[in-house]
């Protein structure tokens, strides 16, 4: 019976990040995309753009790390996503499985918001500014979802929905530190888009900082045969 | 020389091709291009004459389309869009064994960084109206256009003489083939979809306001072959303007009027010397309006149209339509059409008065799939009824596009 109970707690402590323990850190660089900005914001025909459209957002990826254990906190806070000047606010959203996304539009005309992502497939409809309540949806499916406005077609961002909750994005040059990690094996991973996307195996030791090696793709695991 | 550079950018560029779509754009973001191709393919079944501008052969017609749009920018204020489309015709059947069109192509000058003044010049859709800036396939609900901006009425683009009581008064009595039997190509319908003429424009948006001016080298009314016949003749030119109002982003209201010649330009070789035909115009004036919110969108348009005549004085028709589309799912809508179009009378020569145009009323159904960011499925059903009993009635459209 002892060995039983033995093996138990060594597996769960195997399995179980320690959370509130000590904590170490991963950073690292990434290369952004060599794109182009958004689709050219030139209406052909009046009446959808009133103001000015501002710049697209800097474009940055996600980072996060994953393995067994790690799950998403089971009420992840509620994030943001806005449009203003004719843009969304980020370029990029990394949040937690199971997580609500408000989408407050913030200007004069109306926006529309959906996705035809197979993992999340919503339409907002036709939102304006100072709605009672913004619209929102509940991003309850791992995976990358990209987001358009229908009456603004130079408009896009993304939405990463990881099954972790430990993460964060890049800066605009591709460079990344996710700190506050438990001690453990885990694969870091940094995701752009479909294509651009690395993995690497790391470990977290208590008050160090890991600077693994990145490999281009998606861990073996989740490629396709 | 000039392929050196372009070839760089579009070098250095091509990570971006294979990964986002098609666009491109010099190291500084200064220069960028944005290019997008698209496939449709439109099966259309239905009475035969076929309705609208649909100029089919048969009871059933595939009519594919393929699309090139280019969009360029240099810097925050300068833009050029062109738009080439190989089809069986503008308005479907026109051309059955296919032709090459350069639909659009405008150079944009925008003054200030907001959209307060733009000078146009080039090739492009009239800013008349609401409908035509959701013309394209990807962005109307319906497949056919509203039938005030597609339905040949009784007014002859080609031959001036051909309007006049004794010929109105044989079609009426019926020993003259009525319009639906005659050539579409050679009679004007009240605004001809998007006329895609040439000229210049002034437009822009300040705050709640909108506001157009453009001066092109044909009429609202004129068929799509005069867009690149008398391409650049502004011999008979047409003025057109539009000022909206947006109150808030639900509303949308605006008033448009135009005033040229709806004649073609081979139609000066039939008039008396001292006559051209810049001396037969047709004056418009319209009137859209729009709500919209959350899934709902409904819209619709009043254009009363005036034809000076030779022999028949001034020839007036009202037409309206009234649309609402639904999103009943993420990426599907259903949308519903109804419209009508009426006219005065004209004095037949045994002094009895007479419609110079058969009264025509048309109720559709549409329904939409987005069934990814890039593939749209859309169906389109109309009954139209006309004082013409030889018209066609039923008009069935199943469309499917796939855009880059």
């Amino acid at each position: 019976m002892k060995p039983l109970i033995l093996f138990c707690i060594i597996a769960l402590f195997r399995v179980s990040p320690v959370v509130g323990g000590p904590t170490g850190s991963i950073t690292g660089m990434v290369s952004p995309p060599a794109k182009s900005e958004a689709r050219i914001p030139v209406e052909k025909y009046v009446g959808s753009i009133s103001g000015k459209v501002v710049r697209p957002p800097v474009i940055v990826a996600g980072v996060w790390i994953e393995g067994p254990g790690l799950v998403a906190p089971s009420v992840p806070a509620s994030v943001t996503m806005n449009q203003k000047g004719y843009q969304f606010g980020q370029s990029l959203q990394i949040v937690a499985r199971g997580t609500k996304m408000l989408f407050p539009n913030e200007d004069d005309d109306y926006h529309n918001v959906f996705s035809l992502a197979r993992v999340a497939k919503f339409d907002l409809g036709r939102y304006k500014k100072n709605e009672p309540a913004p619209p929102s949806y509940t991003f309850n499916t791992v995976g990358l979802i990209r987001l358009q406005c229908e009456i603004h077609q130079h408009m896009n961002a993304r939405v990463l929905v990881v099954e972790s909750p430990y993460f964060t994005t890049t800066a605009g040059d591709g460079s990344f530190t996710l700190a506050g990690l438990p001690a453990g094996n885990w694969t870091l991973r940094v995701q752009y888009d479909e294509k651009n996307q690395w993995h690497a195996p790391v470990t977290v030791i208590p008050g160090k900082t890991a600077t693994p090696s990145l490999i281009p793709g998606p861990p073996t695991s989740l490629v396709r045969p | 020389m000039m392929l050196r550079p372009l070839l760089l950018v579009v070098v250095a560029t091509l990570p971006a091709w294979a990964q986002d779509g098609f666009q491109f754009s010099s190291p500084d973001n200064l220069v960028r291009i944005g290019l997008r191709p698209s496939i449709e393919a439109l099966f259309w079944k239905g009475d035969d004459p076929a309705q609208g501008l649909i100029d089919i052969p048969d009871a059933s017609f595939l009519a594919p389309r393929l699309s090139l749009a280019l969009d360029a920018a240099i810097g925050e204020h300068l833009f050029f869009h062109a738009n080439g489309r190989w089809d069986r015709g503008f308005d479907v059947g026109n051309e059955p064994d296919g032709e090459v069109r350069l639909d659009e192509i405008f150079l944009r000058v925008r003054a200030f960084d907001d959209e307060r003044l733009n000078f146009q010049a080039g090739k492009f859709p009239t800013f008349f109206g609401a409908w035509v800036s959701q013309h394209d396939f990807y962005d109307d609900p319906f497949l056919l256009a509203p039938l005030p901006y597609g339905q040949n009425i009784g007014v002859q683009s080609r031959v001036p003489g051909a309007v006049a009581p004794a010929p109105i008064a044989a079609r009426v009595k019926g020993t003259a083939p009525p319009i639906s039997q005659l050539s579409k190509q050679n009679w004007a319908s009240m605004l001809w979809g998007p006329v895609y003429a040439w000229g210049a424009s002034v437009s822009g948006s300040m705050g709640k306001f909108d506001y157009a001016v453009e001066v092109k080298d044909s009429g609202l009314s004129t068929h799509a072959d005069q867009w690149f016949d008398d391409a650049a003749d502004f011999s008979a030119p047409t003025f057109t303007g539009r000022l909206g109002y947006r109150p808030d982003a639900a509303w949308a209201v605006g008033i448009s009027a135009s005033h040229g010649s709806y004649l073609a330009q081979e139609a000066d070789d039939l008039l008396l010397s001292g006559t051209d035909r810049g001396d037969l115009s047709q004056n418009a004036l319209g009137v859209d309006a729009r709500w919209s919110h959350h899934d709902w969108i409904l819209s619709g348009e009043i254009i009363a149209s005036e034809f000076e005549t030779l022999a028949a004085g001034d020839l007036r028709t009202l037409g309206w339509f009234l649309q609402a589309r639904y999103k009943a799912a993420p990426g599907i809508w259903l949308s519903t059409r109804i419209g009508q179009s009426v006219a005065n009378q004209t004095t037949a020569p045994d002094g009895k008065d007479v419609a110079w145009t058969p009264d025509i009323w048309r109720a559709e159904l549409g329904a939409g799939w987005r069934i990814n960011p890039h593939l749209l499925m859309k169906a389109n059903y109309a009954y139209t009824h006309s004082d013409d009993a030889s018209a066609g009635e039923h008009l069935f459209g199943l469309g499917v596009g796939l855009q880059w």
